[in-house]
């Protein structure tokens, strides 16, 4: 058993639906935690009503999910979203229990931050400037993860940049040694030779990344 | 059969203006086979430009979103960067060809295997480098000037050595579309009670300037067509929520009579084709039609900083507002002008300039017909072209200066040419030291900062933007592209490029003394004696 659910169970409550109960906090309300994720969502509609892509840091028991992807029908005619889950036990028993009926709401799950921002699916989503929702008791039971994720700042050391960077764009980087992208640019720059196609590209590249892009 | 590639990620009107130069290349080699390309963004414009066999997109905004914030690992940017451009650069190209002159396409026109690079590229050491004077030209000297003297198209195609051919097919049409808009229109145009109505589409998409027509100008306009019995208005919209209301506003007026179409880019074309005329802010729409060459009429802000325009065909117009209660009255003379109708109009005389397109043996120019004069900046702008032109190897034009000479109030063509002296004299008096500082140079290395001195003096004068200031910025363009390998060659190269600046000038002398025949004559025999001294 992982370390964050030494103290696992899934009680009924009062209105018998599944409430998990994790380190003796309970994911939703003992007695009716359908009315408590409507109160929840309620909070929320403000944001739910000009954003229509969300996520949400955790997934408790979904309840919550499906009072705020409610909002979302009323609001947008499409909407998508995403909820971050550390917690792999508690993914399975929702999927096995219940699961979301809705195909607009996605569950991922990555035990570490790092593995989370690795991936392009997560990034290119965030890149959409989803609203941001906190399931607070997800949030307090795993408080150091999701702070983690919200301060989050990708390394930028090239020999950190792992299984991201493709075979292709490592060959990008073979010619010198440089610990980040700017140490190997300026590199290029104040030796003022450019060695191969593969530095011009990058000088290319690096045009992109200073220079105001372009009206359209 | 060879393949091109066309580095382009400007912004779309320079994806229209590339139809220009793949059309020619079509119609010159129907074999070659042309790819391009164009930002993400600009994609679904590039798919309408005719010649155009593939199109290869890169998302140049998520790149730079990604690098500028923290969040995310630059190694989706470097994947992102690397895999749209794969394709490209695992081929071999015949031509590959930096057609939008940026610093991203400069440097990856460098790293294209191709067997000809066409425009600016970087070298190894860093430098930029053009592959012929007509490249040195748009990028030392095109780029300072407000109002570019050389059409950007015709410059362009100079640079890939393809003349514009007129009346080729540069926008590619859908039949379907094509076939269902010739439909439709043949329906407006009997709502007049002839097939032979005129219609005149109003693009209510704003300008790239920021400029919009005011509502009365459009109230105006309509007045008029609508009133006739021989014109009928369609307005074009885009799908921007300004346009819908600006229609609706136009529609309580006109009791819901008036027709307005949202068009998407892809059936554009076939509705353009449709026009009698185009009356349209300076966009991309108005580029498209220009490019079909549909007739139109480009409405631009006066007091925007820069005038370069959109439409490039010969008898379009352009109409800058600088008086907006004219502007209505200034459209409908360009109308009646270009098809010859007479659609009611109230006033001959506007502040407005309307300046008409016009084709002549050297590209196409602009020449101001109505409106209130500047009389030193219309010179100034015919002028340079003329010397541009001539320094860039066409004939000397005689019939400018004897145009000029005829068309010219007396005092203000002296003042100018006076004005114009005392700036090439002072210009010429920079050039001698130079090359004096030169001579000495050779003569002893230790005078290397005094002519390094004299050197930087002159091309400060390029900074400005006058007709003198641009031909030192061609000779700067020059002396920037010299690759000698040692001192004295680079030296030598250096000064080759100073008398050729001289006999530039001297192009210049010559015209003003053609010019102040009539009144100034030891004034221009003093400067013509001051250039022959170099």
């Amino acid at each position: 058993m992982e370390e964050r659910n030494s103290r696992y169970e899934l009680q009924q409550s009062r209105n018998g639906l599944t409430v998990p109960v994790i380190n003796e906090v309970f994911l939703h309300s003992i007695y009716n935690p359908i009315k408590e994720a409507e109160a929840f969502a309620e909070t929320h509609s403000k944001s739910l009503a000009y954003k229509n892509k969300i996520i949400v840091l955790g997934l408790g028991f979904g309840y919550h999910v499906e009072q705020l992807a409610k909002i979302l029908n009323r609001n947008h005619n499409s909407f998508e979203i995403l909820i971050v889950e550390p917690n792999s036990m508690l993914v399975d028993d929702f999927i096995s229990t219940r699961g979301f009926e809705d195909k607009n709401i996605k569950i991922i799950n990555a035990p570490n931050v790092t593995d989370l921002f690795g991936s392009l699916d997560f990034v290119s989503y965030l890149m959409q400037k989803p609203a941001i929702i906190k399931h607070d008791a997800s949030f307090i039971l795993n408080q150091e993860y999701y702070t983690q994720l919200l301060s989050y700042q990708a390394p930028k050391q090239i020999n950190q940049f792992g299984t991201i960077l493709s075979e292709n764009s490592k060959n990008i980087f073979s010619e010198r040694s440089a610990n980040t992208v700017n140490d190997y640019i300026d590199s290029i720059k104040s030796e003022k030779s450019i060695r191969n196609r593969n530095e011009f590209l990058l000088l290319a590249l690096n045009e992109i990344r200073t220079t105001t892009v372009q009206g359209k | 059969m060879k393949n091109i590639i066309i580095l382009n990620l400007g912004s779309q009107k320079d994806i229209i203006e590339s139809s220009y130069l793949t059309s020619s290349i079509v119609s010159e080699h129907p074999d070659h086979k042309i790819e391009m390309l164009v930002d993400s963004a600009n994609a679904e414009i590039a798919e309408i430009v005719s010649g155009v066999h593939k199109v290869h997109t890169i998302d140049t905004t998520k790149i730079k979103q990604i690098f500028d914030t923290p969040l995310y690992s630059e190694a989706f940017a470097i994947n992102e960067f690397v895999d749209s451009l794969d394709e490209i650069f695992t081929k071999n190209w015949d031509y590959a060809y930096n057609y939008s002159n940026d610093s991203v396409s400069s440097y990856l026109i460098s790293a294209v295997d191709s067997h000809q690079k066409i425009g600016t590229y970087i070298s190894n050491n860093g430098v930029a480098r053009t592959t012929n004077k007509w490249a040195t030209y748009q990028n030392a000297v095109a780029p300072m000037q407000a109002r570019p003297v050389i059409d950007r198209v015709n410059m362009r195609n100079h640079i890939a050595g393809t003349p514009v051919y007129h009346e080729e097919q540069r926008i590619k049409m859908n039949g379907e579309y094509t076939a269902v808009a010739t439909q439709n229109f043949a329906r407006i145009r009997q709502m007049k009670g002839s097939s032979a109505t005129f219609i005149v589409g109003i693009n209510l998409n704003e300008g790239s300037d920021g400029y919009v027509m005011g509502s009365n100008t459009y109230m105006e306009l309509l007045e008029a067509i609508e009133e006739s019995e021989n014109f009928k208005a369609v307005l074009l919209l885009d799908g921007k929520s300004y346009q819908r209301e600006t229609v609706n506003e136009l529609n309580a007026k006109f009791k819901d009579t008036l027709i307005s179409i949202n068009v998407e880019t892809v059936a554009l074309p076939a509705v353009l084709s449709n026009l009698d005329i185009l009356v349209s802010t300076s966009n991309t729409q108005l580029a498209i039609a220009d490019a079909m060459e549909t007739k139109c009429i480009e409405i631009r802000d006066f007091t925007s900083k820069n005038f370069i325009p959109v439409c490039h065909t010969n008898d379009n117009y352009i109409i800058q507002s600088k008086d907006e209660s004219n502007m209505a009255n200034d459209i409908i003379l360009a109308i009646n002008e270009e098809l010859e109708t007479e659609l009611p109009i109230t006033t001959l005389s506007s502040a407005n300039p309307t300046y008409k397109l016009i084709q002549d043996e050297y590209g196409v120019t602009q020449s101001q017909i109505r409106g209130e004069l500047d009389l030193f900046s219309e010179l100034s702008f015919h002028l340079e072209r003329s010397i541009t032109l001539e320094n860039l190897g066409y004939p000397h034009n005689a019939e400018l200066v004897e145009h000029v000479k005829l068309n010219s109030d007396d005092t203000q063509l002296s003042t100018f040419v006076n004005e114009m002296k005392e700036e090439l004299t002072d210009t010429v008096k920079v050039l001698l030291s130079t090359l004096r500082s030169l001579k000495g140079m050779k003569n002893s290395e230790g005078n290397l900062n005094s002519f390094i001195s004299h050197l930087d003096t002159l091309i400060a004068i390029g900074r400005n933007d006058t007709i003198i200031a641009s031909t030192v910025r061609f000779f700067e363009g020059r002396i920037e592209n010299i690759e000698a390998v040692d001192m004295d060659a680079n030296i030598k190269a250096i000064e080759s490029n100073l008398f050729q600046l001289k006999s530039e000038l001297q192009t210049i002398t010559t015209l003003l003394t053609e010019l102040s025949v009539r009144s100034d004559k030891s004034s221009s025999a003093q400067v013509r004696n001051t250039t022959a001294e170099a």
